[in-house]
């Protein structure tokens, strides 16, 4: 699909994920073990032959621009196209939340406009899937809609909703994370096919009337001007926008069908190219129903839980039901249970840390606990 | 070109045959190791580590996936502006080419990709050991003692002494005497295959031993002792840490079950000399509930649902319920289906073992006495075998998919 530029825009999340996103965009939050949430929709346009793809990078972004570097991880270091950041236009400033913020854009239009590829594929970052770009693309032209926004049925959490008829068209967007419309809910993943063409338009269009929200602004307002129809995606995905989907995707993750089609089936999820050796399982481990990255040193108990790379557990130690991040050190005796570590969190000795079922508490990046007996 | 203080010359065109089916189709520095890596990981990623950035890598049998793997040496970091990893194999020019006769003969070779860097120094390595080692001490020792060159050399159990080049040195560490495999060893340092030569008296020595019909054109049997004859100055370089040369079945599996002892001297996590390889896209390794894990290394994209004792497994192999795995090397991508038990093998990369078959253990200790070759003990799977469900296999080296199963099968 070389006509097709790849576009990946940024949502206004601080606090979203509670500290998790303190310091990180959505697309860098840690995801499944080894990724980060922009893995996936990366990986998914270079799997379709997409290797010119720009992403709107906020400022403050310093973990996804170390993440991505020239984008060698996932072949998009190229002489021509491959990966180019855009700066986004808000500065540090939190204004209001748009959904899809076409001010990021219009801010780089020069970039749009120089670019030759006439169609356009806009994707978030927040969504976890593998889908065949080429299936919705073919789908996109065969339907000769003016946009395609990709949605899948299903009772799944999501952001915006879609009222869609029998023919795909959309007639209503419903926006809110718990607005879900009465008739069979069609949740959007937030991609959308369209000509260059027509974003430039829109994009000058919300420069004149100072609105910028593709969805509220745009698509909500425009359903019956502009041919706008759903393309339906019936694999597995999940919309990371709270502590709670954030917890239960990667919970998912645990079951070997979703591993298979997410990791499996399809192209590969690529990621940043690390360095460090398989790890190493000691003869006082036992490991049930978890996933578990390069570089981890397992001598305790770990059940139900994603262990990401370079966790040291010491014997002794439990480990259920948790999403420990990079270079966690868990030392002996320790309990833990439905919590969410980041980055570099030491649990000392003996310490328990458990969360009331079903509200997984996150514990701070570099955060330390070696008061024995300690309770969440 | 730059000029460079010391570049390296990488020999990794040797057949390693007494490795028996897993260099049937790719060169020995090629062979997968340690769960992760291939051998020639160790000595490119002790270059970087080193500060050493120019590498010819000298090629010759079954290169392909080795010069594939190697590339720009972009997994090592050592691609870049200047120097580089470059592949050398052997060559035709306006008067002709040949193949590499030995490991003089082909850095002679290329001597000309040696000048183009104008070095003081020239650093030869072999692409078949397991070890971390700082190249920048012995270059630092090679220059304090002026030596014209130096060899790194470490101790060895007097017993096995026989089996290596035996250098016999004066107080000072200057080498008198070199003794390939002597039947009564004067002392217990043996050679390590690493040099350092000045490079003018490289250049040197190269030359003459060329002109030498009589000479098998190797460093070792040739063009040291010659050096040694002719008084040059040459300078053992001792060396404490890890250090194993995996050139048989036996000392490669041996290796390998050494990574996984808890107090390992080859340190895999330590993060300050990192052993760089290529970076594979599979997701964490997933254990199933009910799977059984021990003492061992599973790399990414591994899916176990069986049982996995004292092994390496390289990333992407699937272990089927109730499969039992112990004391074995399984590299990348195999699968091993339901029931099957593996004990004490090397299974090559994409092989599938069909259900309930049984690959080593007593079918193997039983060749084993028949060969009177206790290296026999440890039975070798080729790559992209297809192994029959309900087989049991002893020591058989190939089983072909499409192919007849070869011998070495007990049949039951």
């Amino acid at each position: 699909m070389k006509k097709v530029l790849g576009l990946v825009h940024q949502m206004k999340n601080e606090g979203l994920l509670k500290s998790i996103t303190h310091h990180r965009c959505m697309a860098a939050v840690p995801f499944g073990g080894k990724y980060r949430l922009v893995d996936f929709v990366l990986s998914n346009m270079v799997n379709a032959g997409i290797d010119n793809i720009g992403l709107v990078t906020p400022a403050g972004s310093r973990s996804i621009m170390d993440h991505l570097g020239g984008g060698r991880g996932w072949g998009l270091d190229k002489k021509h196209g491959g990966l180019v950041f855009l700066p986004s236009a808000n500065g540090r400033k939190t204004g209001r939340r748009r959904i899809v913020d076409l001010r990021d854009f219009y801010h780089n239009l020069d970039f749009l406009e120089n670019r030759e590829e006439e169609e356009l594929i806009i994707s978030g970052s927040n969504v976890v899937c593998n889908i065949d770009y080429h299936k919705v693309f073919q789908g996109h032209l065969d339907t000769g809609a003016d946009i395609t926004v990709v949605c899948s049925g299903g009772e799944k959490e999501g952001q915006v909703f879609l009222d869609a008829d029998e023919g795909g068209r959309i007639h209503r967007l419903i926006i809110g994370k718990n607005k879900k419309p009465d008739t069979q809910p069609v949740v959007s993943l937030d991609m959308y096919l369209l000509k260059k063409e027509l974003l430039v338009d829109i994009l000058r269009e919300c420069a004149d009337s100072n609105r910028w929200d593709l969805i509220r602004d745009v698509l909500a307002k425009r359903v019956e001007d502009l041919d706008i129809r759903a393309f339906f995606y019936d694999g597995y995905f999940a919309v990371i926008n709270s502590l709670a989907s954030y917890y239960r995707c990667q919970m998912e993750l645990l079951s070997p069908q979703v591993l298979q089609e997410l990791f499996f089936a399809n192209g590969p999820i690529c990621t940043k190219w690390k360095d460090g050796p398989p790890s190493k399982y000691y003869r006082t481990c036992r490991v049930s129903n978890s996933l578990i990255a390069n570089g981890c040193q397992i001598a305790g108990v770990v059940e139900n839980s994603v262990v990401f790379r370079k966790v040291k557990i010491e014997e002794g130690a439990i480990v259920r039901n948790s999403i420990i991040m990079p270079k966690v050190k868990v030392q002996a005796e320790a309990y833990l249970d439905g919590v969410i570590l980041d980055k570099g969190v030491a649990v000392g000795k003996g310490v328990h840390l458990k969360a009331p079922k079903g509200q997984p508490v996150v514990v701070e990046r570099g955060a330390t606990y070696f008061q024995e007996g300690a309770f969440i | 070109m730059q000029k460079k203080e010391c570049i390296a010359m990488l020999l990794a065109g040797g057949q390693g045959s007494r490795l028996r089916g897993l260099t049937r189709n790719i060169a020995k520095p090629a062979v997968p190791f340690g769960g992760q890596y291939r051998i020639i990981d160790f000595s490119l990623s002790n270059c970087a580590n080193s500060g050493i950035d120019t590498v010819g890598v000298l090629t010759q049998y079954k290169p392909q996936l080795l010069n594939k793997y190697i590339g720009m040496g972009v997994n090592w970091d050592l691609h870049g502006n200047g120097g580089g990893v470059t592949i050398l194999p052997p060559y035709v020019g306006d008067r002709g080419g040949c193949w590499y006769q030995g490991t003089a003969h082909s850095v002679y070779q290329n001597i000309d990709y040696i000048d183009s860097f104008e070095p003081e120094h020239v650093l030869i390595l072999s692409g078949d050991h397991i070890y971390k080692m700082n190249y920048e001490e012995m270059l630092v020792y090679h220059r304090r003692k002026d030596a014209d060159l130096t060899i790194s050399v470490i101790e060895v159990p007097w017993e096995e002494a026989g089996r290596f080049g035996i250098m016999n040195a004066d107080g000072d560490m200057r080498i008198t005497e070199f003794e390939e495999k002597p039947r009564k060893p004067k002392n217990n340092l043996a050679s390590m295959g690493i040099y350092i030569f000045k490079t003018e008296v490289l250049k040197t020595y190269l030359k003459k031993d060329a002109l030498d019909s009589t000479s098998n054109n190797d460093f070792g049997k040739n063009v040291i002792p010659r050096m040694l004859r002719e008084g040059c100055s040459i300078y053992a370089f001792p060396y404490q840490g890890y250090w194993r040369d995996v050139g048989t079945v036996e000392s490669y599996w041996l290796a390998s079950m050494e990574i996984l002892d808890d107090d390992a001297k080859l340190k895999m996590f330590d993060n300050d000399w990192c052993v760089y390889s290529e970076s594979t896209s599979f997701p964490p390794a997933y254990f199933a509930t009910g799977s059984y894990v021990k003492n061992s290394m599973v790399a990414e994209g591994c899916r176990i649902s069986g049982e996995i004792e004292n092994s390496l497994l390289f990333s992407g192999v699937k272990v089927e319920p109730g499969a039992r795995v112990k004391d074995s090397i399984i590299m990348a991508n195999v699968k091993i289906s339901a029931g099957v038990v593996i004990d004490k093998a090397i299974i090559g990369e994409e092989v599938t073992v069909g259900e309930g078959a049984v690959v080593g253990g007593e079918y193997s200790k039983e060749y084993a006495k028949v060969r009177g070759s206790r290296e026999h003990n440890i039975t070798v799977i080729e790559n992209n075998s297809d192994i029959a469900p309900y087989s049991h296999i002893g020591v058989l080296v190939m089983v072909k998919k499409d192919e007849e199963q070869l011998s070495g099968i007990s049949g039951v």
